[in-house]
């Protein structure tokens, strides 16, 4: 078990290297609150002025938001730095530094990029969640341990898609661009999937499965599904996880074999 | 025994074109040139274990892509090398375990965190044992005289005091081998003397392997007992540095500044390389005048202000070399 | 400073932007992505509630808005505080800063030539795409030219707020989550999520008394026509003058800052 004990020994270091500049750090955890209130605030919005979202209750949306604000911290918290490690390592022509480590270079670089900058957005989409579910009356069921494994689907979704980003970097998109790209995507699972016309939700739900995060655990919590309906949302994720491994191993055997 | 034993390495590189200016710029937008560059061209030579050797030669000559693939980071063309009983680019997460790094420009530390933290992820990810750890950290920070400057962010660290902290990290986990690349590059005499010492007990003591890319004629003289010099991609000095410094390094520039003004010079031995009323550069061969000859020459019949005595630099012996 | 050294550091803009060319095309690939986005949401809200008018706004009227907030956004958007951090941590931004005006101004001709490359490569495009594929109205002439340089204004007052937010980093060192706070309130009360007649009476009281909304908001409005082109001009100006005024005074305390802890 060597690498959760790297990661655990890395996001040590960071949170206590993070408190050697206090006020940047409250900054941070404000910034990344402000940054999500922005989601629940323009939801209280549309529904002050408008019937709201066809299939949406305000307390329903509510807990849609809370769920997209959970699985963006645990992705702050896991995912986001894969990319920025390769991407600056790629930058300064650095990326030696993973390959020179006794370690799977994947697996080395999920566990040396934790990060604690989104532990507050967890806080605030846990807290956001629980209210709309108490409002909503929601009983004890399987739907909550549902939904927790979808949640998790969606964290190695966007584990997967933060890998691919890396690889595409290092292959042939030597800065952001590949990654601004993706965060204009993402854009697609701040709404409900069922918004959109059934071409994006296609292409959101099999081929670019968008809709884990967010729509499909939230839907689950509040409305049940089937085995059937369990496998459409989580094969996709495991299909995409599949094929952004194989992506990282090309990449690097690419980069070996081309030279920095 | 042979730690490294390298058979007909080979390596070629594409890369695309990149100009200057607007203009250029949209032209590489629109239709990227390539070129192909041979970095190495059959490649051979073995290493015994407890040697020092210094791999020489100009820039762009092929040496960095030489370690890159020793240390398991290139896949080369062709060619085999065995190195510690394996293959450094196939068995990489195996190898990389038993060997050190250093490649003078770019840090492997983490750039926002202090060497000390990275030195501590170092214990995780070797497995060393605590206790061990603990006293090989000591004695490398002493050595190194790195107690205070391990504990400031690595961005906030001039380069020698980097090139510290990286030589710390490389050689924490006790690697029988270690690749240094431009290890002194920038580093102020002081800084550049420690490291020289350290390497050399470190090599006498624990009989550690060291293969050393330099630009540094000074760290070849005070390190390597054997030299290889590459240039082109191929290797076109293998053997003892005395053999080829009784050759090749009989050359000394000596600039001297005088108090008058001097029309003409001229010594047997001695070819003017640069010339202005109160300055003048020589390059001296040794081999037919001694230095004492043609300095007591020059302080008998000059008023002289200063003389210095220096070493060609690397690439012009490389020519030499090259043109026999 | 003068003006060839100005249109250097213009042109070191235009060259960085071409450097990036990737992510230009992706920049340009991914516009449409969030106004489709807005297209959906919107128009599952107009069929569920009903209504051809909402907050004064049709469909139509909601969705050329976002087009526009897309292109003001564009060009209102600086990193200066990103670079003065960097310098600061660097430590060489002292000799730049002895003269705050010819470091900012050359700051600004540095930005205003990024921006100009948006303008060709994304502003362009989005409208052209707007024209095309969102019902985006074209404005007459007199109201194209008060949005210029209504932008123009926007973009003076953007680059004046990031600056003003590079200079905490004289005090703070690292302002990393200052910068990103910068991005997200700005375009929150500028009304790049949302118009600000959909807020609450008492945040578009809020609003009114800063800056925010004259970045953003008073743009787009200008160019439906909801707002007088003169009228928001003035008070975008009046706005220009308290920030730079503000950014004097601080940068001074800055370089004093500065000396104190020798950086």
């Amino acid at each position: 078990m060597k690498y959760p004990k790297l990661a655990r020994a890395m996001f040590a270091i960071r949170l206590s290297n993070a408190f050697a500049y206090k006020a940047n750090f409250i900054a941070i955890c404000l910034a990344k609150i402000i940054g999500d209130l922005v989601g629940p605030l323009v939801a209280i919005f549309i529904y002050a002025n408008t019937q709201g979202i066809p299939g949406w209750s305000f307390e329903q949306f509510l807990l849609f938001q809370g769920t997209f604000i959970i699985i963006m911290g645990l992705t702050t918290n896991i995912a986001i730095d894969i990319f920025w490690n390769v991407h600056i390592a790629v930058e300064f022509g650095n990326l030696d530094k993973y390959l020179l480590k006794p370690y799977n270079s994947w697996l080395y670089l999920l566990s040396i990029s934790v990060n604690w900058e989104g532990l507050a957005e967890i806080l605030l989409g846990t807290a956001l969640v629980t209210y709309s579910a108490i409002k909503l009356n929601i009983p004890l069921s399987i739907n909550i341990f549902l939904y927790f494994i979808l949640i998790f689907t969606a964290l190695v979704f966007m584990t997967s898609i933060y890998t691919l980003i890396s690889a595409g970097s290092i292959i042939a998109v030597k800065n952001e661009a590949l990654n601004n790209l993706f965060q204009r995507f993402l854009d697609f699972a701040r709404y409900p999937a069922d918004v959109y016309g059934t071409g994006v939700q296609f292409v959101i739900t099999f081929l670019f499965p968008l809709a884990i995060s967010a729509t499909f655990p939230a839907q689950t919590l509040l409305h049940g599904t089937t085995i059937k309906g369990l496998a459409t949302m989580i094969l996709p994720t495991i299909a995409f996880f599949i094929i952004s491994l194989a992506a990282w191993s090309y990449s690097l055997r690419k980069y070996s074999s081309a030279g920095g | 025994m042979n730690i490294i034993d390298v058979k007909n390495l080979r390596k070629t590189f594409t890369t695309v074109k990149r100009g200057q200016g607007l203009k250029e710029a949209i032209k590489s937008f629109l239709r990227p040139e390539t070129t192909t560059k041979e970095a190495l061209n059959n490649v051979n030579f073995t290493i015994k274990e407890g040697e020092i050797v210094g791999l020489i030669g100009p820039n762009g000559a092929g040496k960095s892509t030489c370690l890159k693939i020793l240390c398991g980071l290139l896949w080369p063309d062709s060619g085999e090398a065995t190195i510690l009983g394996m293959q450094p680019w196939k068995n990489r997460v195996k190898y990389v375990q038993h060997i050190g790094a250093v490649f003078g420009q770019k840090t492997t530390l983490f750039w926002d965190l202090p060497p000390l933290d990275s030195f501590h992820l170092s214990k995780d990810l070797y497995a060393i044992p605590a206790a061990e750890f603990e006293e090989r950290k000591q004695i490398l920070i002493k050595l190194l005289e790195a107690e205070d400057i391990a504990k400031q962010p690595t961005r906030e660290l001039s380069l020698g005091e980097r090139m510290r902290c990286e030589v710390i990290q490389a050689l924490l986990h006790n690697p029988k081998l270690v690749f240094l690349d431009e290890p002194t590059i920038g580093l102020d005499l002081i800084s550049k003397e420690k490291l020289h010492e350290f390497i050399l007990d470190l090599n006498k003591k624990q009989k550690t392997t060291f293969i050393i890319t330099t630009h540094d004629m000074q760290d070849i003289e005070k390190l390597c007992k054997r030299i290889i010099i590459i240039n082109h991609g191929t290797i076109i000095y293998d053997g003892p540095l005395e053999a080829i410094k009784k050759k090749y390094f009989t050359d000394k520039h000596i600039d001297i500044t005088f108090s008058e003004q001097v029309k003409t010079f001229s010594h047997k031995g001695c070819k003017v390389l640069t010339k202005t009323p109160y300055k003048i550069q020589l390059e001296l061969d040794t081999r037919t005048t001694p230095i004492q000859t043609l300095i007591s020459h020059l302080l008998k019949q000059y008023d002289v202000a200063d003389i210095t005595v220096s070493d060609p630099p690397i690439e012009e012996i490389i020519k030499k070399i090259y043109r026999e | 400073m003068n003006i060839n050294a100005h249109k250097g550091m213009a042109i070191m803009g235009i060259k960085v932007a071409t450097r990036y060319r990737w992510e230009v095309v992706a920049a340009v690939a991914a516009t449409p992505l969030a106004l489709v986005i807005y297209y959906y949401l919107w128009k599952s809200i107009y069929a569920h509630t009903g209504q051809a008018l909402i907050r004064g706004f049709t469909f139509e009227e909601l969705v050329s808005y976002y087009v526009l907030s897309m292109i003001v956004g564009f060009f209102t958007w600086s990193e200066m505080d990103k670079w003065i951090e960097h310098d600061i941590i660097k430590g060489d931004l002292v000799k730049n800063l002895i003269k705050p005006f010819g470091y900012i101004s050359s700051c600004f001709s540095f930005e205003l030539g990024l921006n100009a490359y948006n303008i060709l490569t994304q502003m362009i495009p989005v409208f052209i795409i707007g024209f095309l594929f969102f019902k985006l109205p074209i404005a007459p002439l007199m109201v194209f030219l008060g949005f210029a340089l209504s932008l123009f204004f926007a973009f003076l007052l953007y680059f004046g707020l990031a600056f003003l937010l590079g200079l905490a980093a004289f005090w703070m060192k690292k302002i990393t989550g200052l910068r990103r706070a910068r991005r997200i309130i700005v375009a929150f009360f500028g009304g790049s999520f949302i118009p600000l007649a959909f807020f609450p009476p008492w945040l578009q009281e809020i609003s009114a008394y800063l800056p925010f909304q004259y970045i953003r908001s008073v743009p787009i409005l200008l160019y439906q026509q909801r707002i007088a082109i003169g009228h928001s001009l003035l008070a975008q100006a009046a706005w220009v003058v308290v920030l730079y005024t503000l950014i004097y005074i601080v940068s001074r305390k800055a370089m004093r800052k500065a000396a104190v802890v020798g950086l």
